[in-house]
């Protein structure tokens, strides 16, 4: 049961560099999907995917919509300000049953919406 | 009068959409009606004309008078007679619509009646423009209006090409793509627009069907007439309406259709539906119903069917001689 919940809260600590500045700051992941990460040395907001396993796997510069407080979020795939297509297909991606094309294609739609250009 | 007609016409021929068309109708003006009031409530004693935005002031008062919440007083300002209570909301796709409306008309009223309303979608707005278009809401009214338009000999033919003109993010070039075999032509002036027309007709496993052309409506030209054009909200979205119209109807075949699904403002008073969309940035308020149908019979079309469900849906035709 204890072990379950231990499970259930695990988190993974991994470095991020900053695409910006280079920077290097260490954040902690709990869960796989989206989530936004503003650097804390210099404010640029970026976009990032994590797999099951919480391997980071794609990094881009977005133009954050509203200024963001510095640090790691993960995206919340239930928020009702996500567009419904979108939505559906970021939580396939998370939970990995989305195919590598659909998830990348999910990844650079939510980076336009987010004004991270083309 | 005209609207309860139509919902019967409809209900005799498909009873559960009637019915879903009406509660949706219900919950979401409802609680759109209730968030005006909540915004507006410190600022009604200010009359209509004092505002600097005064067609939108205009407008908006006279959607509290019409919902029966509000008088207005001699000097054009208004006196608060009721606060609307939400309805429950139990249908999903009413609450995946509202919270998109709701923080428009929340955020950006106040600022649009003011004068500062933003007549582009920039990228603070993006994500709401999106949000706006893409929900349960609209995705299934949008279909539901095109199912209702289309004719079924144009939906059924493979080799039939549809141009969807001002396609925005692609929500109706997919709704289009879903319920047609056609090869269809999304139009649209903005490049970032078109990039979403095709990741969304890729993502519905369709983009073999869809070319995409950039041009405003007033003045596109495809390489070939299309089989039909579909206008999908957009003419509030306009610049120029009924130039809009000619040059949709002279991209069309003699004897094809254009489609035409457009919120409009009801003449008995006004339906809050319509303004998130004016506060995204659109450049004028949509047009009443009788501007609507007299610039449709301006450019000679014929007006074969028409429904009043939550918005106005027409379906003309071009006249054999063409346009």
């Amino acid at each position: 049961m204890l072990a379950e919940k231990i499970e259930e809260r695990r988190v993974k600590p991994f470095k991020l560099r900053c695409k910006l500045c280079g920077a290097e700051h260490v954040v902690q992941a709990s869960k796989p999907g989206y989530a936004l990460f503003t650097c804390p040395s210099c404010g640029a907001a970026h976009l990032l995917l994590l797999d099951q396993d919480l391997n980071l796997r794609a990094l881009e510069l977005v133009e954050a919509v509203e200024a963001l407080p510095p640090g790691f979020r993960e995206l919340d795939l239930d928020s009702s300000l996500l567009p419904a297509t979108l939505r559906e297909l970021l939580a396939k991606a998370a939970a990995g049953s989305a195919t590598p094309e659909d998830a990348q294609l999910a990844f650079r739609m939510l980076k336009r919406l987010l004004g991270g250009g083309p | 009068m005209r609207g309860k007609l139509s919902l019967l016409k409809f209900a005799l021929k498909s009873p559960r959409t009637a019915l879903k068309l009406a509660e949706g109708a219900y919950e979401a003006r409802g609680a759109l009606l209730a968030k005006l009031v909540e915004v507006l409530e410190p600022e009604v004693k200010r009359p209509w004309h004092s505002w600097p935005d005064k067609e939108l002031a205009h407008y908006v008062y006279s959607v509290l008078v019409w919902e029966k919440t509000a008088k207005w007083r001699e000097d054009g300002s208004l006196k608060l007679t009721g606060k609307p209570k939400p309805p429950k909301i139990f249908m999903p796709e009413v609450a995946d619509f509202l919270p998109a409306a709701a923080e428009l008309i929340e955020r950006r009223l106040i600022d649009a009646l003011e004068g500062r309303r933003k007549y582009f979608i920039d990228k603070e707005q993006l994500l709401l423009y999106a949000r706006l278009l893409d929900n349960l809401g609209y995705n299934w009214w949008r279909k539901l209006a095109l199912q209702l338009l289309l004719p079924p000999d144009l939906r059924m033919r493979g080799g039939a090409v549809i141009a969807d003109v001002g396609a925005g993010m692609g929500l109706s070039t997919v709704a289009l793509l879903e319920l047609t075999k056609a090869t269809v032509i999304a139009v649209d002036p903005l490049e970032e627009d078109l990039e979403f027309v095709k990741d969304y007709a890729a993502l519905k496993r369709a983009a073999h069907r869809v070319k995409v052309q950039k041009g405003y409506a007033e003045d596109f030209r495809l390489e070939e007439p299309a089989d039909a054009a579909v206008m999908l909200n957009i003419i509030h979205w306009c610049n120029s309406p009924q130039l809009a119209i000619r040059n949709v109807a002279v991209n069309v075949k003699p004897g094809g259709w254009l489609a035409i699904a457009q919120a409009v403002i009801d003449e008995k008073g006004a339906w809050v539906g319509i303004i998130p969309a004016y506060l995204l940035g659109a450049p004028r308020l949509p047009p009443t119903r009788a501007e609507l149908y007299q610039m449709i019979r301006e450019e000679g079309l014929k007006v074969e069917k028409s429904y009043l469900v939550s918005g106005e849906l027409v379906l003309a035709k071009v006249p054999a001689q063409g346009v």
